[in-house]
């Protein structure tokens, strides 16, 4: 029975497994993930105004002051994403199919869980707790061993082969009714994230170059040591760098609710702060065991100049301003627009700092140079019972915030179009939601000289669908869902 | 394990599509595996002087990278080793250095051995030999180890365990942009100087044997530039009968008897001083063993180098490279000097294109050689390097006043 203290205590240990569960990435705009909610995303994402199931604590968590009694809810999102690139140019001899890499996650399908609950206080106030993963990233380059011929190695693995960012909030929340048709509410939530971040280095086309022009006078003495530097590139082993760190970092959300027009109408604001997250974590290295200039300069020396060390990587997640409205004004339909936008344009560079600088390769300071700007999210849904039934749909428009220069095996990102629809079948105080999403990202060609030499410019195909289902379990205070 | 990586990367191969065919040059790393026409071997011998004025090393100028070379000092004495001679007593004996100039560089580009043989481009690794602790890389009356050890040695022999690898080895291991492969003109050259036809590497091996380093070259992902293989008669050390009759206004036919030489015979540079001699009164007609190459070798080296140079195309064309006919440029030297600037370079010996030796060019020679080559590359790969300034070249050059001088 939901409600009671035991049972209380039992969803929270519930809760607290899930969070042990891996969550992965189901991109919105950059890595925004905003497909949470059976009924949300059938809806195409567009409920800052609806917020009238457990979700609304992520989408606009004034919405849980008017969800009496005890409510408790959770989903799982599965997640089929298709990465694929085709190369523009790569190093002679590169040999990729005719439909170039693929970046799919693997597994090829990933679980995504979400929980919340929320339990009406008192004719005021109403408490919340949510366990959601607002932003992700995930994607697998590496379709090679480190010990395969380069030829047939992920072109494009000295950008990045294997970026992850799983950032799950867990976030209390206290909502208030103001009014009678007026809420607010606010949460305050631990961001917990864990960031992995794959790629190979000593690029012969790159930093191999710049490391080469280093030790040129000792192999190519009396000769222009840039033009020697060019050559030693050559002759160095592959390196792998390998970063993963967690960070804990408070962030916060605020919403409001105003029910108008006889309660047929809906307007709900917003706000998600961004947050600076701190990763403290392992920065290891490891290289390919035959090149040429192995004789004269051994991995022991390559171990002794790229150290296994303590790093630190900083990186802000944006903050998000909503406005969403909803109606079910119009016979017995619910229709329901959103406005989204986020200030990706705080992601202007990565910085990673390494510990270990002294006598050794690895800078004290490496900034990786983004330029988001921001970005903005119309989303459209409708609603209506049939038949016992209630279905949805919706749609979506996912402006990227990511610059050309930036769209890479890290962000293969573009604009996308979301189409997707959902049903929903109550039985007694249980509901059952299920919907499906598409999202079809418009295919995107970069031509950006500074990104040559890494080999990722060419064209990025990208198709995601999504499945989720979600069960809530309602005690006490009736159906008083917004809509049907 | 290694059987297993070329399964795999054979089996995506067949999997896949490789990327469009590239025909852009990427001239970061120049790997040339050739002969002494590549190394420099100028003037009896191979020097720092002779190996920087080479066509690659001017060719990577122009392309706007540098080519290290396996420098050898000048005034060398240790280990001083004997080139070859066209007859002795007649010109002066020149000795090359087994000492590498210095710095040094850890690996050497140019990777050109002179006298090295195609089926030696893959086989021969450097032999060092050691006087107790010492190593003695050069070694006295064997040129060819001397060289192979200085050259694809080097400092890789100093190593505790040395790193000995052949020249199409050492190119593998370089993971080269650009190969120019020179290779060939070892294989007829003993055969000509020495007017012994058994010398020559079977048309079929050497089919085999090329096949092989171009394919090989061809893996590393490389542009791979193929050269085909020029005549060693054509050289300026060798002359038919009829030129010589009409350079000391003879009848051929006149020397022919006074000779005893068959039609289709040839002169060595040892032979033509020595008619020169007899012809001034200074010795008797009978020429010293060496002056001749006998028709018949005549004949099979011509056909011998037909037969590489169809096996260059071959090769090439499994392999989709590129081939520069150097043969084809030197070929009409003889009758058509080539201009540098002012200068004229003729082919003929002491005109300007071949150096003293009469087999590898002068500086001028280079010069030229290396123009054409670039001319070769702009054109295939739409690039558009510079030519290299001949004529300043030539205006300091001594073959070329030399030949000035005897032309006055």
């Amino acid at each position: 029975m939901v409600g009671s203290p035991r049972t209380t205590w039992r969803l929270l240990a519930l809760m607290g497994f899930i969070l042990l569960l891996p969550t992965s990435p189901c991109r919105a705009s950059a890595f925004t993930i905003h497909e949470l909610g059976a009924r949300a995303v059938g809806l195409g994402g567009a409920f800052i105004g609806v917020a009238d199931d457990g979700s609304a604590l992520y989408y606009n968590p004034a919405g849980i002051a008017f969800q009496p009694g005890t409510r408790f809810q959770m989903e799982a999102l599965v997640v089929h994403g298709q990465f694929r690139f085709v190369p523009s140019e790569a190093p002679p001899g590169t040999v990729f199919g005719k439909e170039g890499y693929d970046g799919y996650i693997k597994p090829k399908y990933i679980v995504l869980p979400n929980m919340y609950m929320t339990k009406q206080l008192g004719a005021k106030w109403t408490a919340g707790l949510g366990l959601f993963a607002p932003f992700g990233l995930g994607a697998n380059w590496t379709n090679f061993k480190d010990s395969d011929a380069k030829e047939i190695k992920f072109v494009g693995r000295y950008a990045t082969s294997r970026p992850k960012m799983e950032s799950i909030w867990i976030q209390p929340t206290v909502a208030c009714r103001l009014s009678d048709n007026l809420s607010f509410a606010v949460g305050l939530a631990l961001v917990h994230t864990h960031v992995l971040l794959e790629q190979s280095v000593l690029n012969p086309y790159d930093d191999g170059r710049t490391f080469g022009e280093q030790v040129s006078p000792k192999i190519f003495p009396a000769e222009d040591a840039k033009l020697g530097g060019n050559i030693v590139a050559r002759l160095l082993p592959e390196g792998r760098s390998r970063f993963a760190g967690v960070s804990n970092n408070i962030g916060g959300t605020a919403g409001l609710l105003w029910r108008v027009a006889n309660k047929k109408v809906r307007i709900g604001l917003v706000y998600r702060t961004a947050v600076v997250q701190h990763f403290d974590g392992k920065s290891s290295f490891a290289f390919t065991q035959n090149y040429a200039l192995k004789p004269f300069v051994g991995l022991s020396k390559f171990a002794e100049l790229f150290p296994g060390q303590r790093a630190r990587v900083t990186f802000p997640t944006p903050g998000t301003y909503g406005f969403g409205i909803a109606t079910t004004a119009i016979g017995k339909n619910l229709f329901a627009m959103d406005v989204q936008f986020q200030d990706y344009q705080r992601l202007k560079y990565v910085v990673l700092n390494f510990t270990k600088t002294v006598d050794t390769a690895t800078p004290a300071e490496l900034r990786l140079q983004f330029d988001f700007r921001n970005a903005l999210a119309v989303r459209f849904g409708w609603a209506r019972p049939m038949k016992g039934f209630t279905v949805r749909a919706g749609m979506a428009f996912d402006g990227s915030p990511v610059p050309e220069k930036s769209v890479g095996p890290l962000w293969p990102d573009s604009t996308r179009y979301n189409f997707g629809g959902g049903i929903s079948k109550q039985i007694r105080n249980k509901e059952i939601s299920v919907f499906y999403q598409a999202t079809q990202f418009l295919n995107r060609t970069t031509d950006v000289a500074a990104n040559a030499k890494q080999f990722t410019n060419g064209q990025y195909n990208n198709f995601a669908q999504l499945v989720g289902i979600s069960m809530r379990l309602r005690n006490g205070g009736g159906n008083l869902e917004f809509g049907p | 394990m290694k059987r297993t990586k070329i399964k795999t990367l054979l089996f995506t191969l067949a999997l896949c599509a490789p990327l469009a065919a590239q025909n852009r040059l990427d001239p970061t790393l120049v790997a040339v595996l050739g002969g002494g026409l590549s190394a420099g071997y100028s003037g009896f011998r191979l020097v720092e002087q002779t190996q920087r004025q080479a066509w690659p090393s001017l060719v990577a100028r122009q392309m706007g990278t540098i080519l290290p070379l396996p420098t050898f000092r000048d005034d060398g004495a240790a280990g001083v080793i004997n080139a070859f001679r066209p007859l002795p007593g007649l010109l002066p004996v020149v000795s090359q250095s087994g000492e590498r100039g210095l710095p040094f560089p850890i690996f050497a580009l140019n990777l050109s051995v002179p006298f090295l043989r195609v089926g030696e481009s893959l086989t021969l690794r450097p032999h060092p030999q050691y006087d107790g602790p010492k190593l003695i890389a050069a070694i006295e009356g064997d040129l060819k180890t001397s060289l192979v050890n200085a050259i694809l040695g080097g400092p890789l022999l100093t190593l505790t365990d040395p790193v000995l690898l052949s020249q199409t080895e050492y190119a593998e291991m370089l993971s080269p942009t650009m190969v120019f492969v020179e290779l060939g003109f070892g294989d007829v050259l003993d055969a000509a100087l020495q007017g012994n036809a058994p010398l020559i590497t079977p048309a079929s091996s050497f089919q085999t044997e090329y096949g092989e380093v171009i394919r090989r070259m061809a893996a590393t992902h490389a542009s791979v530039i193929a050269l085909t293989v020029p005549d060693p008669l054509d050289a300026g050390y060798f002359a038919t009968i009829d030129e010589l009759a009409q350079k000391y206004g003879v009848a051929a036919e006149a020397l022919r008897d006074r000779f005893h030489l068959a039609s289709g015979d040839m002169l060595t540079l040892g032979g033509m001083l020595e008619i020169g001699d007899a012809l001034r009164g200074r010795r008797g007609s009978t020429l010293s063993p060496g002056s001749v190459v006998p028709a018949a070798v005549v004949t099979a080296i011509h056909a011998a180098v037909a037969a590489y140079n169809a096996a260059v195309q071959s090769a090439a064309g499994n392999a989709g490279v590129k081939v520069f006919d150097l043969g084809g440029f030197l070929h009409p030297l003889r009758s058509a000097a080539l201009q540098a600037g002012h200068f004229t370079a003729g082919g003929g010996y002491g005109a300007g294109f071949y150096s003293e030796d009469g087999i590898y060019p002068s500086a001028t020679g280079q010069a030229l050689i290396a123009n054409a080559v670039i001319q070769f590359l702009n054109a295939q790969f739409g690039a558009s390097f510079a030519p290299i300034d001949s004529e300043a070249v030539a205006a300091n050059d001594p073959a070329i006043v030399a030949s000035h001088g005897a032309a006055r």
